[in-house]
């Protein structure tokens, strides 16, 4: 028999023996099974800056981990060996939800990320991990494409502290042609996000040509300003030519200073530059009193001067998790 | 038009069929507790560094 997963927009209709399009919702004699549940293929203490969250706890290391699978098909995947193979082609470890925290306090991590491929379509495993590091006193960060539906989100969402969601473009063609999905839902649940009381910062992945014209960032920065908030970080990051989409080159160092300038002429406070070296791209100031509140180098903090979530030079609040 | 035994029948089946055709609806999968692929030990080497994936 036939079983239709409702997790995503893509709603599935899954023959017996097969998968889902994340390949890891299987129909297992008329069930629907997660099939990586409690298997991540890779298990890793990065910075926390590395997700990018850059209002989350700085200077710490974070426990992340994925499995493989993801629910969309982006042509510009970084990380296409994992989030777009079967997982009968990946080695993976036995790591139950209930060992999870065990293992991030071993490597002295207070927080736990879900991350790499796609959280959302290892939902299962996401949700009772962050239950069983919730249970611990543990943080949870999401790194997530945010293509899911809301009853599941907002089940999900009373565990997570943390999200960075990607906003691929503010173009629902975009969302078709490159990454065989739809923008709406990823807009309804970053504000969904926020309105839980997550922590969410945003990425944009730069592509020349594809999202990058001043039409493209200004509709990105308005939609943030009037939905999400201008005190949200976001983060404009390089793309690099790799999978599906060879026939680009990388992004321009100029453009992401536009993209930055035109973000900030928008009226974002935090606006930062991954992917590439910029001297002050990382770094975050105070949006009253511009004093420099955190210096990084790449993913290390090299100073953090916030006080108590504020300015330590005129007390401005500045948002985020910072302790 | 009286109704017929056949038409009643048919009638019923034409009513059921979506729900007897219909696949059944899962929003949360059961948590398989068999990995399709290889498994092997946690690498303690291996998460004391950074990924090398993006995220």
């Amino acid at each position: 028999m036939n079983v239709q997963c409702e997790l995503c927009p893509k709603a599935c209709i899954i023959a017996p023996g097969q998968s889902g399009e994340c390949r890891i919702r299987v129909n297992i004699d008329g069930t629907l099974a997660a099939v990586t549940y409690g298997h991540p293929c890779s298990v890793h203490v990065d910075p926390v800056e590395k997700k990018p969250m850059y209002h989350f706890l700085p200077g710490t290391g974070i426990l992340s981990l994925a499995t493989v699978g993801c629910n969309l098909h982006c042509k510009n995947c970084q990380n296409w060996e994992i989030s777009q193979e079967n997982p009968e082609n990946v080695r993976a470890a036995e790591l139950p939800p209930e060992k999870i925290p065990a293992l991030a306090v071993e490597y002295g991590c207070s927080s736990v990320a879900y991350t790499y491929s796609e959280p959302l379509a290892w939902y299962e495993y996401t949700l009772d991990g962050c239950i069983r590091a919730r249970e611990a006193r543990l943080r949870n960060v999401i790194v997530t494409a945010g293509y899911a539906n809301r009853p599941p989100l907002e089940k999900l969402f009373k565990y997570v502290d943390g999200a960075n969601i990607d906003i691929k473009a503010m173009s629902d063609q975009f969302y078709r042609d490159v990454c065989g999905a739809t923008l709406k839902p990823v807009l309804n649940a970053c504000v969904l996000a926020k309105s839980a009381g997550v922590w969410v910062e945003l990425t944009n992945l730069v592509i020349p040509t594809l999202n990058d014209s001043d039409d493209d960032l200004k509709k990105l920065a308005q939609w943030i300003v009037e939905n999400m908030g201008n005190d949200t970080p976001l983060h404009f990051s390089r793309f690099f030519p790799q999978y599906k989409m060879r026939n680009l080159p990388e992004t321009p160092a100029d453009t992401l200073d536009r993209a930055k300038q035109i973000a900030i002429a928008e009226g974002i406070q935090h606006v930062y530059v991954g992917n590439l070296a910029r001297p002050e791209g990382n770094n975050t100031y105070c949006p009253s009193c511009n004093r420099l509140v955190v210096e990084r180098r790449g993913f290390a903090v090299i100073r953090n001067e916030i006080t108590a979530g504020k300015c330590p030079a005129c007390g401005t609040e500045i948002k985020g998790i910072w302790i | 038009m009286d109704l017929t035994r056949r038409h009643f029948i048919r009638n019923v089946f034409l009513l059921l069929a979506p729900i007897i055709i219909a696949p059944r609806k899962w929003t949360r999968a059961i948590r398989a507790r068999i990995y399709p692929g290889p498994v092997g030990p946690l690498d303690p080497a291996q998460i004391r560094h950074p990924a090398k994936w993006a995220g």
